[in-house]
């Protein structure tokens, strides 16, 4: 099964949650900063990232797990996804995120400030902050998200 | 193979080029092309199948909002990653000018009304701007031919 996460910018909530989803970074406490730095593509990517689905790894199940920055697209990005996976008759073969609805103002500016405007060193500490607060919604969502991959393949 | 449309919405200028494609179109009065304008329709963002073109191809119109482009990115990426090629399903973006104001029109009346108002606008801004659907569609068709000679 294939699982894509999709944020913004594909570089923060969305990396993130494919990291706990991965087993990248301990789910069970808040990471520093330092430690989300050492994840590919956290607070790492360019404009030319919009859109691109960029693989993150494998996990124990064998499921891909994908990231995606869709800028402000919304949920209707996940039915385009989910409606082309089912044109070609593999609906059933992927999980789309949105994890948007973690994400809170602090990542927002934190974001907004490194990504859009350069200023990284000045962005990174509200963005770690804002990562830390998210933290545990992201957790929530990733069970979430490995739950409904357990049920379709109990059911496939 | 199925092919797609891909416009800021799925039913104007998309689903004309289909109908272009398809060489189904009745009338350069496009109110009377069914689903032509109809919000509804293009509202969950899903692909909208219209027919099948005479080599068996399956046509269908996407609505991608404003992002047109990313979005062509975007399902190139992911029919790799589900295991196809562009063999299996080809995207073929429609640009025309007045595509946003489309996208706006769409808008305003899910949430205001106005479907009616929205219609003659829609209908307008597509006429003015069919030669270029036309020649989209003619180079799609070249596209498409190489594609199959190579």
């Amino acid at each position: 099964m294939k699982i894509i996460y999709h944020c913004f910018g594909g570089s923060h909530s969305s990396v993130l949650a494919s990291a706990i989803h991965l087993g990248l970074i301990d789910k069970s406490r808040l990471p520093s900063m330092e430690e989300m730095m050492t994840i590919p593509y956290y607070d790492k990517t360019t404009n030319e990232d919009f859109g691109s689905i960029r693989f993150m790894g494998i996990d124990e199940f064998k499921n891909e797990v994908y990231v995606l920055g869709k800028k402000s697209m919304g949920n209707r990005y996940s039915n385009i996804l989910l409606g082309i996976a089912e044109i070609l008759g593999v609906r059933d073969d992927l999980i789309s995120v949105n994890c948007m609805n973690q994400v809170n103002w602090s990542m927002k500016i934190g974001g907004f400030t490194s990504r859009r405007m350069g200023l990284d060193k000045l962005a990174r500490p509200v963005l770690g902050s804002g990562s830390r607060n998210a933290f545990f919604s992201l957790v929530n969502l990733v069970e979430y998200t490995r739950l409904q991959c357990m049920k379709k393949v109990q059911v496939s | 193979m199925k092919i797609i449309f891909l416009g800021t919405t799925g039913v104007h200028h998309s689903l004309i080029a289909a109908y272009v494609y398809l060489q189904r179109l009745p009338d350069r009065d496009f109110k009377m092309i069914p689903g032509f304008s109809d919000i509804k329709k293009d509202d969950s963002g899903f692909p909208l199948f219209i027919d099948e073109d005479s080599l068996g191809n399956q046509v269908y119109t996407l609505g991608a909002g404003r992002e047109v482009l990313m979005a062509q990115k975007t399902i190139g990426d992911l029919v790799n990653v589900l295991g196809f090629s562009n063999e299996d399903l080809v995207v073929k973006p429609v640009r025309i000018k007045g595509e946003q104001l489309l996208l706006m029109l769409e808008k305003i009346s899910n949430i205001l009304g106005g479907e009616s108002i929205s219609l003659l606008l829609s209908n307008y801004i597509v006429q003015k701007e069919f030669h270029r659907i036309l020649k989209e569609v003619e180079n799609f068709r070249l596209e498409t031919k190489k594609l199959h000679l190579h």
